[in-house]
């Protein structure tokens, strides 16, 4: 006996919920719709490789120390209504749950408490899973020769190409390839296109974060606006703000430039050398031709592009 | 009797979309069961259909695309189940395409009675015309589970109909 089937059964289901006849394709174009949000809000790392190579454009005078415990967030920070950039402490690491959707009545500045909710919780405040954050891979001047040999074998960049960067690698400092280790920043982007107004996106109302980095405290959980965050632990989980009424529009940001010089002048103490931005302006340039998997998938852009 | 066809594929948006469009009465008519509402239902199709859409990498192979997004939209229909006022549960409703009449009632009633996870290997079998293994798939139990249940199921649901009947 291997399928089971009671004819009394079979009568007495048919009658509670018969055959429902629909269309398909409605439901197939939300489904769609809303999954292609979800990936968007995954994979807001995609431009920050294009955005490098202009921002090495800027490069400005002046003149900081290093410190032992190098704050690097002021550096790229990009955080406004819509976007949220941090920093990353690769030291720690959150295992907790992830739920996939969260009710934070008290959302606001500081800290505050979520539960775990449903999917269409009707509460203004409702946050959806994004991320959970990943630990920056560990840098070196190995690391960017081990990193551009792959990206040449997959077809990516040509020979010459590959041997002009190793040369580049070869003749940067040490102290470079240190500052590259210490740019563990990350930028999440948000916010919706305000309809009918042009140059305008629809953000949260005033003082409530787009983006949150939540941890568990059974049996809810604690949570914190991202932007500005530092030292964020590894396999945080990362979530974003589902629209609401209450949303305003506002004229659309435009997406402060990280200062690359300032920071490596900060970090090592001395300007950048022309063969040391040259090859930042590769690695980005590497990154932006592979596009948003490249990013993803290949690590020279993904550490270089904050 | 449907068998869910194991293929190595990839959980590609085309795979899922035909698996989708193939199934989508059967996928509305279990929602519907579980979430007790036909809005609900639709809902959780949709929600369950876009999960597996965008976390397509989370689909490891091990078994079919149908199964796996048998899995997905149970599992949204669950959660969405489970939060829903109560009064919602298992309910008619306008629109609903719903069954309202004594005899519904009682059968309502008997279900409500029943283990979820009798219930839910019930509608798979009776809406989806899943076989065991499929069941089993998609609950991630195994087989034999599903072949217990369905049989505990049947008993009860019986004996509770046949008493409902009598009152």
């Amino acid at each position: 006996m291997t399928t089971l089937r009671d004819p009394l059964v079979a009568e007495a289901l048919d009658r509670l919920f018969p055959s429902v006849d629909s269309d398909p394709e409605e439901t197939l174009a939300r489904a769609r719709t809303t999954a292609e949000r979800v990936r968007q809000s995954r994979t807001p790392r995609a431009r920050r490789a294009g955005l490098l190579a202009f921002a090495l454009l800027t490069l400005l005078a002046g003149a900081a120390v290093a410190a032992i415990r190098f704050d690097v967030l002021p550096w790229f920070d990009q955080s406004n209504r819509s976007s949220a950039s941090f920093s990353i402490d690769s030291s720690r690491s959150y295992k907790g749950p992830a739920p996939e959707t969260l009710a934070c009545l008290g959302a606001g500045a500081g800290s505050f408490s979520c539960s775990p909710a449903s999917f269409f919780a009707k509460g203004r405040r409702t946050y959806l899973f994004a991320e959970r954050v990943e630990a920056p891979p560990r840098v070196s001047r190995q690391f960017y020769f081990d990193a551009v040999g792959r990206t040449e074998r997959k077809g990516q960049i040509s020979h010459a190409t590959a041997e002009r960067v190793r040369k580049d690698i070869a003749e940067s400092g040490d102290d470079f390839f240190s500052a590259l280790a210490m740019m563990n920043v990350e930028t999440l982007s948000g916010g919706e296109q305000a309809p009918g107004r042009r140059g305008y996106e629809l953000v949260p109302p005033e003082g409530v974060p787009m983006w949150i980095a939540c941890e568990s405290v059974a049996p809810r959980f604690r949570c914190r606006g991202l932007a500005s965050s530092r030292n964020v632990a590894v396999g945080t989980p990362l979530y974003f703000l589902r629209s609401s009424q209450d949303w305003v529009a506002v004229p659309s940001h435009a997406q402060r430039l990280p200062n690359i010089s300032g920071f490596f002048r900060a970090a090592m103490g001395r300007d950048l050398r022309p063969v040391e931005v040259r090859l930042l302006i590769d690695l980005a340039t590497t990154g932006s031709d592979s596009g948003s998997t490249g990013v993803r998938g290949e690590p020279v852009p993904s550490k270089t592009s904050p | 009797m449907a068998v869910l066809r194991r293929k190595p594929v990839e959980a590609t948006p085309n795979a899922l979309e035909s698996v989708y469009r193939r199934r989508h009465r059967e996928f509305l008519r279990v929602a519907t069961a579980i979430t007790g509402s036909a809005e609900l239902g639709e809902d959780a199709v949709q929600e369950g259909l876009a999960r597996a859409l965008s976390r397509r990498s989370s689909f490891r192979g091990s078994g079919t695309v149908e199964a796996w997004l048998w899995k997905v939209i149970v599992n949204a229909a669950r959660s969405l189940a489970s939060r829903a006022p109560r009064s919602e549960s298992l309910e008619n409703e306008e629109g609903a395409s719903v069954a309202d009449d004594d005899y519904a009632s009682a059968v309502r009633d008997s279900l409500g009675l029943l283990s979820e996870r009798q219930r839910l290997v019930l509608f798979l079998r009776y809406y989806a015309d899943l076989d065991y293994t499929s069941i089993a798939q998609t609950l991630g139990v195994r087989r034999g589970t599903v072949s217990a249940t369905l049989n505990q199921a049947h008993a009860s649901l019986r004996r509770l109909l046949s008493e409902e009947v009598r009152r």
